[in-house]
């Protein structure tokens, strides 16, 4: 009696388990299959603008689709870097994105960090108005201000000049800037800043002893942002720039001319240019989420 | 007397407030306020780039004329189109994602650095891969053909060519709501789930009840943030 119990206890235990190891199989196929589909609908453009860029001429447009380059050139690459395409003397546009992304980002700086200092610390009478108003600022169509923006450069007699560029662009990043480290002060306990301020500090010694050191991984944080939304940026680019100051997004564009599309050259120059951003997704994955929703969700 | 001292006071209290703030808010005044003053100056006016002539003031006529003109309401049923269409799928999308992705997962990291490269890649190069792969000829058609589906016009057919902005959109951006969507996910107390496990409560109550009120603000963010980046969006439509 006793035995036969135990043997359909056990019996039944064994089938269960079995029917568990089943369930556990089929949830971790389903797992690891909606990851596969969900990376390969991401991966895969990628992968065609790669696998494109370094196909030869003929290759780019055959018929039945190559799937991986069966004769790997580098002559995209060389060319594109080369600089036969509208911005002649090499690597021009390559320096123009590199300058401008990363001047106006210091500017935008420099600006913007005492800015978010006083929105965070100084109480006063329209505080968070003057905050609202700087992140209103920055959700406003281009399109909207382009036109006058364009007479204004136009009249200073800098177009298709890179400082230009780099004081629409310190405009266009500073916004996000004052946001994101208003964000980063706002969780600095005020009491390091106080005690300073009884040790005899001023507000602008406490603001650049105590509090700028303190938000440095912040503020590396927003420069590494702001430099990839101005080395994206198209529009302001393609309206202030002719020849000398173009930047990759421009040359990119130019590739699609009236003679058709050069899909090799453009995928080259593609995918130099997406380097930056897969870089800053690896180094910023923990803030990626601040960045992008300039500092209103953190993680 | 009184009153000097308290505006002394006073200066001493916004002086660092306007020596801090006020670089940024004139900054911003000159080249964001003044150009849309400017702009909408301009609005009044027959002024144009191309045509030398006096500038007069014409009143309301291009705004008549816009508003009148075909073109002017066929860009605003665009936009909406665009607008529901991208930002609907990509919250679809992003909210799944962010659904399945809300787990202890061997290699987490790693999928979400991958899975968000859209989001910060150059909005041009993305519209020319889809270009590219929307040709006539190009892979998403010899992909139909392959399934004995007949080719689709992409790239020319004016009622086809919004949808395949929203699928580029879709491509792009649906990294974008995912990562917010889980950043919000994750500061969901594990407490409640159990707490509604124990009270009989169904993987549906629960993400009805739980998840979704107490990811409301997330979602708005999100969502709010879209609509107004998609509203505005140029460079994909240019290529």
């Amino acid at each position: 009696m006793d035995n036969t119990t135990n043997y359909t206890f056990s019996k039944f235990n064994s089938i269960e388990n079995h029917s568990r190891r089943i369930m556990n199989l089929v949830k971790r196929l389903f797992l690891i299959g909606t990851i596969v589909l969900v990376l390969s609908i991401t991966l895969f453009p990628i992968y065609w603008m790669i696998n494109t860029a370094f196909k030869p001429k003929g290759e780019v447009l055959a018929s039945v689709p190559i799937w991986f380059p069966q004769n790997p050139s580098l002559e995209n690459f060389t060319e594109v870097i080369g600089g036969t395409g509208m911005a002649q003397g090499g690597m021009r546009f390559f320096l123009n994105s590199l300058i401008s992304s990363s001047v106006s980002t210091v500017f935008a700086l420099i600006i913007g960090i005492p800015a978010a200092y006083g929105l965070a610390r100084f109480r006063f009478k329209w505080n968070k108005d003057i905050a609202l108003w700087i992140l209103s600022t920055r959700m406003l169509p281009p399109v909207a201000t382009i036109i006058p923006v364009y007479l204004m450069i136009r009249s200073l007699g800098i177009i298709d000049s890179l400082i230009g560029l780099i004081i629409v662009y310190t405009v266009y990043n500073l916004p996000f800037v004052t946001w994101m480290l208003r964000g980063f002060f706002v969780g600095l306990p005020i009491g390091i800043e106080e005690s300073a301020m009884i040790d005899g500090c001023n507000n602008l010694q406490a603001f650049l002893k105590i509090s700028v050191p303190l938000v440095k991984a912040g503020i590396v944080v927003t420069a590494l942002f702001s430099f990839v939304f101005v080395w994206n940026e198209f529009l302001y680019a393609l309206i202030l720039t002719r020849i000398n100051a173009q930047t990759i997004p421009i040359q990119i564009s130019s590739y699609a001319g009236v003679k058709g599309v050069e899909w090799g050259k453009m995928m080259a120059l593609s995918t130099i240019s997406s380097l930056p951003s897969i870089i800053l997704a690896i180094f910023l994955q923990k803030h990626l989420v601040r960045g992008l929703t300039l500092g209103a969700v953190k993680e | 007397m009184t009153h000097s001292s308290l505006s002394k006071q006073q200066l001493k209290l916004y002086l660092p407030a306007l020596l801090f703030i006020g670089p940024c808010v004139g900054y911003l005044l000159a080249f964001v306020i003044f150009p849309l003053l400017y702009s909408f100056i301009l609005s009044f006016t027959n002024y144009s780039l191309s045509y030398p002539g006096p500038t007069i003031f014409i009143g309301l006529d291009n705004y008549i004329e816009t508003i009148s003109s075909n073109e002017f309401w066929q860009s605003i049923s665009n936009t909406a189109v665009i607008a529901i269409g991208a930002v609907g799928l990509e919250f679809i999308r992003g909210l799944l994602l962010a659904l399945f992705f809300n787990r202890k997962l061997k290699g987490k990291n790693l999928y979400l650095v991958l899975l968000v490269i859209p989001t910060l890649m150059v909005p041009i190069a993305i519209g020319a891969i889809w270009k590219m792969l929307f040709q006539p000829y190009g892979l998403v058609n010899y992909t139909l053909n392959y399934f004995g589906i007949n080719s689709i016009d992409w790239l020319g057919d004016p009622s086809v060519v919004l949808l395949s902005i929203i699928i580029a959109d879709t491509w792009q951006w649906t990294p974008f709501i995912f990562l917010i969507l889980l950043a919000g996910l994750s500061a969901v107390p594990k407490s409640y789930y159990e707490a509604a496990i124990i009270d009989g409560a169904t993987a549906w109550k629960s993400f009805w009840y739980i998840t979704l009120p107490c990811i409301k603000y997330t979602i708005a963010v999100a969502v709010l943030i879209r609509i107004i980046d998609v509203i505005r969006f140029f460079d994909k439509i240019w290529i």
